[in-house]
């Protein structure tokens, strides 16, 4: 269901400017584009949204006030339904409705969100808007920027702008369609039987008037026009302005009816009709548009669609909508405009070449611009731009060490029949040999260097990087629409078909954890790694996107370009923040493709490396990859997998990883006899730490156990400090000691004692605050009775 | 790949442990340490802070997905109303235009934000410290933009309201056109 908000129109019942676009579009997506679309607007005593009973009505009704209650169908938020595209055309920073709340709302029962932006005046020129208009503005934009799925513009122009506004306040982009606007005005000579213009305005009959259509404000620049017609030597020239009075509008109003030659050559005109516009629009010797700015400029498209010379400032996307149609003058260079103006009424033969230029001029009508935005929302809604459906086939390595890559090729041989081509991305120093590692192993490969595919300008830290180098790989044209991506590290143990990754257009994607908000990451130290998935969830969350981990290291299956669309709108610069791209692709592109993706747990052996080193949530199911770890293998490191074959022994790893992940539960939150595993936690605030701990932990386990570290600070102040812990036997020995960075990590890591008994846990801190501070804990530490 | 050869003296530490042991010093150093700064200036918890037992209560009571999300949380801490890009925008329109009277004040509370209620506790002190009437009545239409003004408020905003302001706020329909008063479902 396509929901277009129309409530802000009809609130204000105008019929100009961004109301006309909201009309006649909307009137278009839903009387002749699509049946399952429903205007609405949000009725603020209900406090509920209604669908208007017949779209006519957004041509027909003047205000809110014209639609009677049997015309109202009335619904809840709660009927807004996941795959639903909320559209908003309108100016909607004038809402009674927080856009803000609303799309959080909206986007947490999967509705799909897609602005129409007009233009971002108050950001760009703030000095001619209202001030009610800047704050409102400002925070509706924000929200746009924060929350929008996609975004349309209307013109090129104002996609760049917006663009440029979201790099700059978020460090990222949007997802934008251009499309174009529409102009039903009749063309010239269609009408003429009934033209008003002798009738309505016979004092404009001697003259040769210029005219200028649009509200009275600082932006539209008045000002320079009256001045550039005062300086004009032909006696007939004549000015007609048509615009209501809009704000900060005092002065320019003031030298108007000022005007010497007011009501005889000067003329402001409101409140006409189409008809009569039309007819002005017809017998204006030229239309001028001296704007500062404008994100659209519906006069220019609607006086060269009656023939009428236009003449306009080159600001926005003046030029981009008359295409060549009209003359420009450098915006708020006076001379410029009045040379152009001279020259008009001076030089017939300009004149005439101007004049059949504007005739030439072909409008798009409404229809065809409803069936365009139709088009784009219908590819927004669908997907079917994106090819979910071709043939998963090709697979795509990061990989700088060639015997790893050796394994990783040899299972994907063994296993993964479907794939038959690959693409490597390496650093120039390895490329010798990981190319003849690739080509050993599969005919069609391709190997592709850092430095050609991202330039010499690469991050330094290690997910940045790689999330950098993945966004510049996978625009390339060898990039298939549908790939496997993976690493080096990712060995296929088990033959697989394809439909393990794609049933026709869905895909499916691997998770090996719910909730990021619960990655604890690693301590004492933080990794590259723990800063990425840190970043996305919080980019994720910030957005209102759901925020599952899907960096599960095993290949997953990615499409080209739903991933580049992503990645241009969230990873715009090598020196932007590290992000865990898996998360970043598969959460967006679930949250605006619902119907084309499912997510399973994943099925990776060896992550985590052992269980011990963090929880998993849950078991791989039917693992079908081992994320390689050397050490595995090694006797020295007690590895899971000593002794077995790297590119094999399945089901004992299986069992082993089994065993191990057991012990960990065990260890961490099932117990078993005397063992009642209970939360460790300290709590750190500016003036005080409270240990918080319950039940009991193993003797000599060599799972890390967690102190959990929490700030308990009640703002956004951040804590910081050194901590220091330290176990002590019950006569003050200390046996273990740890310490942290505080505000760097969110757990200490505590290594059981090899006797049970009850211990100490004393910890030191000293803040950067210069605050000394200092708690005490018990531990008791009990045998471990399954141990052999 | 050949493992590199160690030296005799490397191989006599490992074997008497020296490693082990200079941990071991280590440790009793820095325990000693700590002790003795603690003895000499630290401040012990007699008197937990207000809200610390409440949160040690939640935390003991929580599952373990929960005390991670709710430690995960309390460092990092997610801006689900997204104060502080509110607070980056309006900064930057108000270098812009000096006339709005969005101070530093008002950001500052715009970025703190956890509810409206603390904006509107914050127009009071600024209209009790005689600010200017566009500081108050920039801060008053942010407030209107976030929320329904409690029915306990209206007086407090009608009265104070100062003249000439940019926004109306005297009645009811002047509510429904300027501000944004209705909350979501």
């Amino acid at each position: 269901m396509l929901y277009i908000d129309v409530g802000n129109t009809l609130r204000g019942g105008l019929r100009t400017g961004i109301q006309r676009v909201v009309r006649s579009l909307s009137y278009e997506l839903a009387v002749n584009a699509s049946k399952d679309t429903r205007l609405i607007a949000f009725d603020v005593v209900a406090g509920r949204y209604f669908a208007l009973a017949d779209p006519e009505l957004i041509q027909s009704a003047g205000s809110l006030t014209d639609i009677g209650r049997e015309q109202r169908m009335y619904f809840d938020f709660a009927d807004f339904a996941q795959g639903d595209i909320f559209f908003e055309p309108d100016s909607s920073w004038t809402e009674p409705l927080n856009r803000g709340a609303l799309f959080r709302r909206l986007k947490a029962q999967g509705v799909i969100v897609v602005v129409l932006n007009h233009d971002v005046i108050p950001v760009i020129l703030p000095e001619v808007c209202h001030p009610n208009t800047l704050v409102s503005f400002w925070e509706t934009i924000a929200d746009h920027l924060q929350y929008a799925d996609y975004a349309l513009a209307t013109s090129a122009g104002v996609a760049r702008d917006l663009g440029r506004v979201s790099e700059r306040v978020l460090a990222r982009s949007m997802t934008m369609r251009v499309i174009k606007l529409g102009a039903d005005f009749a063309p010239p000579g269609s009408a003429d039987d009934g033209d008003p213009f002798t009738a309505s305005f016979p004092e404009l009959a001697p003259l040769r008037f210029l005219l200028s259509v649009g509200t009275i404000e600082p932006r539209k620049n008045h000002a320079i026009l009256l001045e550039a017609f005062d300086r004009l030597e032909a006696k007939d020239a004549g000015l007609v302005i048509v615009g209501h009075k809009g704000w900060m509008a005092d002065d320019t109003l003031a030298a108007l009816t000022g005007h010497p030659d007011f009501g005889k050559r000067v003329f402001w005109l409101t409140a006409l009709d189409d008809q009569a516009l039309l007819s002005l629009y017809r017998h204006a010797y030229a239309s001028v548009l001296p704007s500062q700015y404008e994100g659209y400029g519906l006069p220019v498209v609607e006086a060269l669609s009656q023939g009428c010379v236009t003449v306009a400032s080159d600001a926005g996307s003046l030029p981009e909508v008359a295409a060549g149609h009209a003359v420009f003058f450098r915006r708020g260079d006076g001379e410029a405009l009045h040379a152009i103006l001279d020259r008009l009424y001076g030089d017939r033969d300009y004149y005439a070449r101007l004049k059949a230029s504007a005739r030439s001029f072909r409008p798009t009508p409404w229809r065809e611009a409803g069936r365009t935005v139709a088009a784009a929302i219908a590819d927004i809604g669908s997907g079917a731009s994106h090819d979910f459906a071709a043939p998963l086939r090709q697979m795509v390595f990061l990989s700088v060490h060639a015997e790893r890559l050796d394994l990783a090729l040899q299972s994907a041989r063994a296993n993964l029949g479907f794939i038959d081509r690959i693409v490597v991305l390496t650093k120039p120093a390895a490329r010798e040999a990981i190319a003849a590692v690739a080509a050993r192993h599969f005919p069609k490969a391709l190997v592709l260097t850092d430095d050609a595919v991202a330039g010499d300008r690469l991050p330094a830290d290690h997910q940045a990087r790689n999330t950098w180098l993945r966004k510049r790989l996978y625009a390339r044209p060898e990039i298939e629409a549908n790939f496997l991506a993976t690493d080096e590290d990712s060995l296929a143990l088990r033959p697989l078909t394809r439909a393990y990754y794609q049933t026709d257009d869905v895909h499916t994607a691997y998770s090996f954890q719910e909730d990021i908000g619960t990655w604890l990451a690693g301590s004492p130290t933080a990794t590259s790694f723990d800063r990425g998935m840190r970043n996305v969830w919080k980019l994720l969350a910030e957005a209102a996107y759901p925020a599952g981990a899907y960096a599960s290291h095993m290949p997953q299956i990615v499409n080209k370009s739903l991933v580049n669309e992503i990645f241009d709108r969230f990873v715009i610069s090598p020196d932007g923040p590290a992000y865990d791209e898996w998360s970043l692709y598969f959460n967006v592109a679930q949250q605006l493709y619902p119907r084309h993706f499912a997510t399973k747990p994943y099925g990776a052996l060896g992550w985590p490396m052992r269980p011990g080193d963090w929880l998993p949530e849950f078991e791989p199911v039917e693992p079908a990859f081992e994320n390689y770890y050397p050490q595995n293998y090694e006797s020295a490191e007690r590895g899971m997998f000593v002794g077995l074959n790297p590119l094999g022994d399945l089901k004992a790893k299986m069992s082993r990883s089994r065993e191990a992940l057991a012990g960990a539960r065990r260890a961490e939150i099932k117990g078993g006899g005397a063992h009642s595993p209970g939360l460790l936690a300290l709590i750190v605030t500016p003036e005080a730490l409270k240990f918080v701990g319950s039940g009991t932990i193993l003797a000599g386990m060599r799972n890390v156990r967690r102190v959990l570290l929490v700030n308990g600070s009640s703002d956004v102040t951040p804590v910081a400090g050194k901590l220091d812990m330290f176990v002590t036997e019950p006569r003050g020995t200390p046996v273990a000691g740890e310490s942290v960075r505080i505000g760097e990590v969110c757990w200490i890591p505590l290594l059981s004692p090899d006797k049970p008994g009850l211990y100490a846990l004393r910890f030191f801190a000293t803040l950067d605050s210069g605050a000394r501070l200092e708690a005490r804990g018990l531990l008791t530490v009990v045998a471990d009775e399954e141990r052999p | 790949m050949e493992a590199p050869r160690q030296s005799g003296l490397y191989r006599l530490a490992k074997r008497l442990s020296l490693g082990r042991l200079a941990r071991y010093f280590a440790l009793w150093a820095r325990y000693l340490l700590r002790r003795g700064q603690g003895a000499l200036s630290t401040t012990l918890l007699r008197e937990p802070p207000s809200g610390i037992d409440a949160q040690a209560a939640a935390l003991a009571a929580a599952d373990l997905a929960t005390a991670k999300r709710m430690t995960v949380a309390s460092w990092f801490p997610i801006d689900l109303v997204n104060a502080r890009l509110h607070r980056a925008l309006l900064a930057s329109v108000a270098g812009a235009r000096a006339d709005l009277g969005l101070t530093p004040e008002i950001l500052d509370c715009i970025a703190s934000l956890k509810s409206a209620d603390d904006l509107a506790a914050r127009v009071e002190g600024m209209v009790e410290q005689g600010r200017s009437p566009q500081t108050v009545n920039t801060a008053l239409y942010v407030l209107l933009l976030r929320r329904l003004p409690a029915t306990s408020e209206l007086a407090m905003i009608a009265s104070r309201h100062p003249r000439h302001a940019l926004i109306a706020i005297q009645s009811g329909d002047e509510y429904r056109k300027q501000g944004r008063r209705a909350r979501v479902g």
